[in-house]
């Protein structure tokens, strides 16, 4: 799977990654708020470390979700008693979450399907 | 994401950019200790841990940019800050900054300056409805030498009522009045217009209303319509004006309308409207200009064949249709002119606006050359802090976005520097005397010029900072070479060279031009106008008609009861002129010499009565005059004598012509004793014997060459305008307010007016070239002073870049002379090379002047010799001063520097 760097060249393709990563960063706070190293290391886990993610490509995601609406975050203290900042799913980012996996299910559906169809002669 | 909420977004970071900014550092502060804590944790020493966790992190400044560029707003938020440094940068440099953006604000200032006059005067509509369908429709009869014909009241009507191209179509003739009553009159210039006129410009009264059609019949009651100046000024602007009396050369005139603020017809100098009288069957005299409406959808070329059409069919059918006393042969050429109203009324001003337009372009190219010079020059000192930039991770686009906003921002503080040049420029411009630009009065610095000038500010920076910006980004090797400063950038140094080439070249072009301008204004300036101009006092006076309301023709002598009293007052004009002390002699024409108003007229010379086309006659200016005109004038009389007081209505007909009429009628023979007359009339008792024969004279223009003229006794054919000449024995402006007085007393309903020195009137008559010529001179100047500017430091450059080779081959032995001499070779290269460049082009566009130019071939050998050793000269000395900088370069100090 792609790994994102955060001098990835600005083409189609980080568009992809950029799409996946923002909802890969939804999906891990469906669970409840983390800060941004929180953030990152559930990720890994969740792609069964498939996904690295950095912090020049996660920060500029953080920052475009909560502008757009569908994180909130707040300071707090992490494990480690440092000061941290706290991201959470608002409303908004639930409702994207759940149309996103829908749309990223059919795709992958779609993708298996013909990837897998016979080839023919 | 709502709008509401993405604006609140943008604002917030673009306001509280640095408090975004602040709360990333805490976060990623949090992230970069968390980091460390856990490798403490893991067993690593502090240090150890700091560092792992740095390079996990991948570089806090670079996840800081990355950020800025996701967040909302990020692209102007970097252009702000962009903008920001750029200002830093720019008040470092404080020298770079001044020059730059002086050179930019003086070629802005003046490009906008002509551009806004430029505009005002040839591309803004006219201050009319619909003006793009308003011509101006004249006549002309080239084989008559008639290329400016006016239309009789016969041609009007004509045109008027029988063609098709027109919706509406109205005649006009500049008039003037006496106005008020005894002591209390004045002149006022004045213009008689066809009923129809106000209507064919589709505008209307602000007060009152203008005329309606059957005003303009013959012998209607006089009317006055108002302009908004004179109603201001006279009448304080009472607004119950409307429905009195004016009294216009004594007769009394109703006001029925006031024009609104702005309407001008057909020039700014006109302050009152009055009918003029159309009687279809008056043949002559030729004095009308016609404005017509084309249909829409019908050209001025279509309109010019039907009224053409309409012009020979009518002449061939009436005798005198045409003006001559037979109906011209078929095959004459006569035929009208229909050209739009605003080129029409602007075509003296045309070809030296788009001279002056064209030379201050030439000033905005050579701005920018010097600007990319600058640029270039300074981007060798610049390319350290580039290549610092660099290192710390900016990418090619970032810096070459940074250094053109730096360029932007040069741009426009050029662009509003110019501005502020262009307004006194153009204040001044609007008072310049009225009448030599016509439109000068709408000339203002507008909204859209100023954003033109800071776009151009803008363009020209960016354009001249484009090449060096773009090699700056594009070529990180070559920052790295620019750097060492010992090894100088050769790719810099050729560029700067070229730009020096082209900035000598457009000199040229332009000091060229204005070389040839300037020979040519010296060369009218010497030109003799055969009579002494000096000690001249020249004044008009206009003697109202007697009957009220009659038709009265300015170009014709009175007649009957009225030659009486004009013949009275004009010999109490001359008495009271012999009475007046400081006065040496005085007399008084028809019409001032140079003042633009010379009647012309055919005329048939005896034994020549047949012309070219089979119609008689040619046309000769026409002066009538007093006795000792001749004399006051100091214009020779060569045979015969002048005219004297018998010459009187009664006694045979004479006449006295120049030498210029007398060598084309009877060439190699004695004029006096011949005859002459009109060519309208022919009767008999039409002739004129010849008595006298005077040197030639240039009353007219003096850029036109001696025209043939034919005086004829006042006393014989008394005029009610004329004109008085007095020879002063003290300075002409002293002796001015005395002869002012002197007609007042004379008598009080009879103002003079124009009334000038002849001195001054041939300057007026040279202003516009003059104007042309300073403003041109100015331009070249600039040129001169910012290709000197950029030889000097191109040169400059080269002589630092080169300091260590100069070293060495000093320390080896070579001689300073040796070394000035390279320095100023390569110099002379530069210039010789732009100087060639230039010639090339002046040869290929002077041409372009010969329109322009008086007893000049516009590749004057000895102008282009001039420029080319003038600009050869300033080339050399520019580079004298780095050459010996370079002579004195310390070896030691020199070769130790890296």
């Amino acid at each position: 799977m792609t790994k994102t760097s955060p001098r990835s060249d600005r083409g189609s393709r980080s568009e992809l990654v950029r799409g996946s990563l923002e909802i890969l960063i939804l999906k891990a706070l469906a669970t409840g708020p983390l800060h941004g190293l929180g953030i990152a290391r559930r990720v890994e886990q969740l792609t069964g470390g498939a996904f690295e993610v950095k912090a020049g490509s996660l920060f500029p995601a953080l920052h475009r979700l909560e502008e757009g609406g569908w994180l909130d975050a707040e300071w707090g203290e992490s494990e480690t008693r440092r000061k941290a900042r706290f991201y959470r799913l608002t409303a908004e980012g639930q409702k994207r979450l759940r149309r996103e996996t829908g749309a990223w299910r059919r795709v992958a559906l779609a993708l298996a399907q013909a990837l897998s169809a016979p080839a023919r002669g | 994401m709502g709008h509401a909420r993405r604006l609140a977004r943008l604002l917030r970071n673009l306001l509280r950019g640095a408090e975004v900014d602040r709360e990333l550092d805490r976060e990623l502060d949090g992230v970069l200790e968390t980091l460390t804590d856990e490798g403490i944790a893991r067993g690593l020493s502090p240090d150890e841990a700091r560092r792992a966790a740095a390079i996990a992190l991948g570089g806090a400044e670079q996840v800081k940019e990355e950020v800025r560029a996701a967040r909302t707003g990020a692209l102007l938020d970097a252009f702000l800050r962009d903008l920001r440094y750029g200002a830093r940068v720019l008040r470092r440099s404080t020298g770079f900054t001044a020059v730059a953006v002086l050179t930019l604000a003086l070629g802005i200032g003046a490009a906008t300056s002509i551009f806004s006059v430029v505009r005002a005067v040839l591309l803004s509509p006219l201050p009319y409805r619909e003006p793009d369908r308003l011509v101006l429709l004249r006549q002309a009869w080239p084989q008559r030498g008639l290329n400016f014909w006016r239309l009789s009241q016969a041609n009007f009507s004509a045109y008027r009522d029988d063609a098709k191209a027109f919706d509406a179509i109205g005649a006009y003739t500049h008039t003037g009045y006496n106005v008020g009553a005894g002591g209390e009159s004045f002149r006022v210039d004045a213009a008689a217009v066809s009923a129809d006129l106000f209507a064919t410009l589709g505008v209307e009264a602000a007060l009152g209303r203008t005329f309606v059609r059957g005003e303009d019949a013959p012998g209607r009651r006089l009317l006055v319509v108002l302009s908004h100046g004179e109603w201001q000024r006279r009448f304080g602007g009472e607004p119950g004006i409307v429905g009195t009396t004016l009294l216009l050369d004594g007769v009394p005139a109703e006001i029925v309308g006031v024009m609104p603020r702005g309407f001008t017809f057909p020039d700014s100098s006109v302050g009152l409207w009055t009918p003029l009288e159309i009687a279809p069957d008056r043949t002559s005299p030729f004095m009308l200009l016609a404005v017509a409406r084309l249909k829409p959808g019908t050209g001025p070329a279509a309109a010019e064949k039907e009224t053409t059409g309409l012009l020979r069919a009518r002449a061939a059918a009436h005798a005198g249709f045409a003006g001559a006393n037979a109906p011209p042969a078929a095959g004459a050429d006569l035929h009208t002119v229909v050209r739009p109203l605003r080129d029409a009324l602007t075509a003296s001003t045309r070809t030296p606006l788009l001279l002056l337009f064209a030379a201050v372009g030439l000033v905005l190219l050579i701005v920018c050359a010097n600007v990319a010079n600058l640029v270039l020059a300074r981007s060798g000192g610049r390319a350290r802090e580039i290549a610092v930039r660099f290192a710390l991770g900016a990418t090619r686009g970032r810096i070459a976005r940074q250094v053109l906003t730096e360029l932007l921002l040069l741009g426009v503080l050029g662009g509003a520097g110019g501005s502020l040049l262009a307004l006194p420029i153009l204040g001044m411009a609007r008072r310049l005397p009225a009448g030599f630009v016509p439109r000068l009065e709408e000339v203002r610095l507008d909204p859209v010029v100023f954003g033109v000038a800071l776009c151009a500010g803008a363009l020209a920076a960016i354009v001249a900072g484009l090449v060096p910006a773009l090699r700056l980004g594009r070529d990180g090797a070559a920052i790295d070479r620019a750097s060492a400063r010992s090894t100088a950038a050769p790719r810099g140094r050729r560029l700067n060279g070229g730009l020096v080439g082209v900035q000598f070249a457009l000199s040229l072009l332009l000091l060229a031009g204005t070389g040839l301008m300037l020979k040519s204004l010296d060369r009218l300036l010497s030109v003799d106008p055969g009579f002494e101009t000096d000690h001249l006092v020249t004044l008009n006076l206009d003697l109202p008609p007697r009957q009220a309301g009659a038709y009265a023709n300015p170009h014709a002598p009175v007649t009957g009861a009225e030659t009486a009293g004009t013949e009275r007052y004009y010999s109490r004009v001359l008495e009271a002129m012999r009475a007046q002390p400081g006065v040496r002699n005085a007399a008084l024409a028809q019409s001032l010499p140079f003042g633009g108003d010379l009647d012309a007229d055919m005329t048939v010379c005896e034994g020549r009565e047949a012309g070219a086309d089979g119609a008689a006659g040619s046309l000769t200016l026409i002066q009538r005059t007093t006795p000792g005109y001749f004399s006051t004038l100091r214009l020779p009389l060569l045979r015969g004598r002048d005219f004297e007081e018998p010459d009187r209505i009664g006694a045979s007909p004479v006449a006295i012509v120049d030498e210029t009429l007398a060598r084309l009628a009877w060439p190699g023979q004695d004029a006096v004793g011949r005859r002459i007359r009109f060519a309208w009339d022919d009767r008999p008792e039409a002739w004129k014997t010849i008595v006298g024969v005077v040197g030639p004279v240039r009353d007219d223009r003096l850029d036109r060459g001696a025209e043939p003229h034919l005086y004829l006794p006042f006393l014989q054919e008394p005029m009610r305008r004329m004109s008085l000449v007095a020879r002063t024995e003290i300075e002409p402006d002293l002796a001015a307010a005395g002869i002012q007085q002197a007609l007042r007393t004379v008598d009080p309903s009879v103002p003079p007016f124009a009334l000038r020195s002849m001195e001054a009137t041939v300057r007026l008559s040279l202003f516009q070239r003059r104007l042309t010529n300073g403003l041109l001179g100015a331009f070249a100047a600039v040129a001169l002073l910012l290709a000197a500017a950029g030889i000097y430091g191109v040169m400059s450059l080269e002589v630092s870049s080169r300091f260590k080779e100069i070293a060495v081959r000093l320390a080896l032995g070579a001689r300073p002379a040796a070394v000035v001499g390279m320095v100023l070779r390569r110099g002379a290269r530069l210039a010789a090379a732009g100087m060639g460049a230039g010639l090339a082009g002046a040869f290929a566009l002077m041409r372009l002047l010969s329109g322009m130019l008086y007893e000049v071939r516009p590749d004057d050998p000895a102008i282009l010799l001039a420029v080319v050793a003038l600009l050869g000269s300033v080339a050399l000395l520019a580079c004298a001063i780095p050459a010996r900088r370079a002579v004195r370069v310390d070896p030691i100090a020199a070769l130790r520097e890296d």
